[in-house]
């Protein structure tokens, strides 16, 4: 029998933490990332799913009530007219980001530690927009007459969509977001969709796998065109997430609110939805990691770079903040000042802001201590709340704006209905129920690019040692 | 005429696999394939590949979306249904940009996708190779090589693959 791969710490304190721990075989590889999906079912696994699962039936009741008895059915009213469910569409599509940065950005910077966490990540992206998706369409209060003003196709009303309309800009860019990160799943899953089918023992996984892998053989004549089609899938996917969420941006920015016409708004946003989903992936990966005891793959050294990533970009969030308010004394605007140093610090609704700034600029502030990078107790808590801040964050420019714009005789408050909550928990759950199930039957690991990875590294390895 | 069989052999290092590959071309034999659970680096040159049409599909691609794109935004707002907002250009504005580059990327993205299935030939979810049991390791652990020969020339090719390290040979049953 071959010995298990441990863990090998260097004895170097400066040198890196390895990216694939031990020396393992492509066999043992295998057999350890292949494990979640051919073991027996763990009972935590069905509870969890049971439990989302309930959760889903609550976005279900949500949504029947919304069509059943339409959208006042939701808290939002003049002058809220946005609420829950831009805040959850926006907050949505932002983790999604992380996904595809992680998946096509660190692949062209060839940032090798991506490898083992690009799937989870990858998947998280196309979850995270099926949610986010289901909002906007929702709040056209009847999405079955929607579809004309959305998709320009010949409809009997003789009208085409107005290109003009950052609305519709959201339309093309979240529909073609979704269809390539879907793609690009799909393409890079192929390969261990194969390697599923051949390691498959039972005959009906044999022919389920068989049919998702579409007749895969490891051939070099497809792999030649295979690596080209992802690494350009992977350069095309860089500008599109940055164009999304620059887009979705947009929709604030182009109008005249006090709070959302700023010129910040699109690089500010790109950050922010970095950070957040960044925060989600470990969210998820950590618990994940240790429920399949992928500890050798997704090492400390992943979690760590991670932490990184969020300082970074919680930095540039906080740059955001920072800058809004300076714009906001600089330009004069009355609006524009009062909105920013009376009601959202001292308002309505000043203790979401103040969670917003604790959240998201003071908690990231511990990872400039490699202590709090390399605690995973310390990194999951503060994944959440960085979750929980960057909902703030949303929540903050969206109500707040719209209860105080110019005149104060149209103010007004915005208070959620019990609507508005099962429709977000239920994403929160149909989102969770989604993991649990790719989990459990695809592999969380891109297994043949943690096969390439190890190749690599001891291929270096051994050059290293000639080389000494 | 005789019908042409397919011959796998497995070798244990990528060295012994492209000094059998390179043997077989020496002794004519070109309709060679790797079979290997990752790429492998230089595989194109053993095999001799031609550059991938890949990016020449997505590139076409990308400029067929942003053309019809701007095509399609100036038409429907433009022409077929005179949409005036604020009066501003009629002309290419920077308002069509986003949808543009959406469309550019959309068309590039599934091109690439549904190009690369084309190449492949997929979806085939049965080929004669997967009646080889051996042959699962393809995608597991194991490097394999195929050749295409004339049924006459299975017994001296498969010697010569073993003479030349492999592992183990196998043929592939004929298609059904």
């Amino acid at each position: 029998m071959t010995p298990p791969a441990t863990a090998a710490v260097p004895a170097d304190p400066l040198a890196p933490m390895p990216l694939i721990a031990g020396h393992p075989s492509d066999a043992q590889l295998n057999t350890e990332l292949l494990a979640p999906i051919f073991g027996p079912t763990p009972q935590a696994w069905k509870m969890m799913v049971g439990m989302a699962a309930m959760g889903t039936g609550l976005l279900f009741l949500g949504l029947t009530v919304t069509i059943a008895r339409g959208i006042g059915m939701w808290g939002n009213n003049q002058p809220v007219g946005w609420a829950y469910d831009i805040i959850n569409f926006v907050w949505w599509i932002g983790i999604g980001h992380a996904g595809t940065l992680i998946s096509a950005i660190l692949l062209l910077f060839q940032q090798k530690w991506r490898t083992s966490i690009n799937r989870f990540a990858e998947a998280m992206t196309i979850f995270a927009v099926m949610q986010a998706a289901m909002f906007p369409l929702v709040h056209t209060g009847r999405p079955w007459f929607a579809i004309y003003w959305l998709f320009p196709y010949p409809s009997t009303m003789g009208v085409w969509p107005n290109f003009k309309s950052p609305l519709i800009w959201d339309v093309f860019a979240v529909s073609t977001y979704f269809t390539i990160s879907l793609l690009f799943w799909y393409l890079g899953l192929i390969p261990d969709l194969a390697t599923l089918r051949d390691t498959a023992k039972k005959k009906s996984q044999r022919i389920a796998y068989g049919i998702f892998a579409l007749g895969w053989k490891g051939s070099s004549r497809h792999w030649q065109h295979y690596r080209i089609g992802y690494l350009i899938l992977a350069g095309i996917s860089t500008p599109l997430v940055l164009s999304v969420h620059s887009i979705v941006s947009f929709d604030f920015a182009v109008s005249l609110l006090p709070g959302w016409h700023t010129t910040i708004f699109p690089p500010y946003f790109v950050a922010g939805a970095v950070f957040g989903g960044f925060a989600m992936v470990l969210t998820l990966v950590i618990p994940a990691r240790k429920a399949f005891r992928f500890e050798n793959v997704i090492t400390n050294r992943h979690l760590e770079n991670m932490a990184k990533v969020m300082l970074v970009t919680s930095m540039i969030v906080g740059y955001g903040y920072l800058m809004e308010n300076f714009i906001a004394w600089y330009c004069g605007n009355p609006y524009e000042a009062y909105l920013f140093f009376k009601t959202r610090p001292f308002g309505h609704y000043a203790a979401i802001y103040w969670i917003m700034l604790a959240c998201n600029v003071l908690v990231p502030q511990t990872f400039w201590w490699k202590k709090a990078r390399t605690n995973v107790a310390w990194l999951w808590v503060a994944s959440i709340l960085v979750g929980l801040g960057m909902w703030a964050e949303r929540f903050v420019i969206i109500v707040i704006s719209l209860s105080r714009d110019f005149l104060p005789s149209s103010w007004g408050n915005y208070a959620p209905t019990w609507v508005d909550w099962c429709i977000f928990v239920g994403t929160l759950s149909f989102f969770s129920l989604l993991f649990l199930l790719f989990l459990r039957f695809v592999p969380s690991v891109a297994v043949a690019e943690v096969k390439e990875l190890n190749h690599e590294m001891q291929h270096e390895k051994a050059h290293a040692g000639e080389h000494a | 005429m005789s019908a042409t069989r397919v011959i796998l052999g497995q070798y244990p290092t990528v060295d012994s696999l492209y000094g059998a590959a390179r043997a077989m071309q020496a002794a004519g034999h070109s309709a060679l394939d790797f079979h290997s659970p990752y790429p492998l680096p230089g595989s194109d040159e053993v095999l001799r590949l031609k550059r991938s049409p890949v990016p020449f599909i997505a590139g076409a691609a990308a400029f067929v979306g942003v053309v019809s794109a701007v095509l399609m935004q100036w038409w429907m707002n433009d022409i077929d249904y005179p949409l005036n907002v604020a009066n501003r250009s009629v002309v290419p504005t920077p308002t069509w940009m986003p949808v543009t580059f959406e469309l550019g990327v959309l068309l590039a993205g599934t091109s690439i996708f549904f190009g690369l299935m084309a190449l492949f030939r997929f979806p085939k979810p049965y080929d004669p190779l997967f009646e080889v049991e051996a042959f699962r390791s393809a995608t597991i652990d194991a490097l394999w090589l195929s050749v295409s020969v004339k049924a006459d020339q299975v017994p001296s090719v498969s010697d010569e693959l073993r003479k030349l390290g492999a592992a183990q040979v196998e043929l592939v049953p004929e298609e059904a």
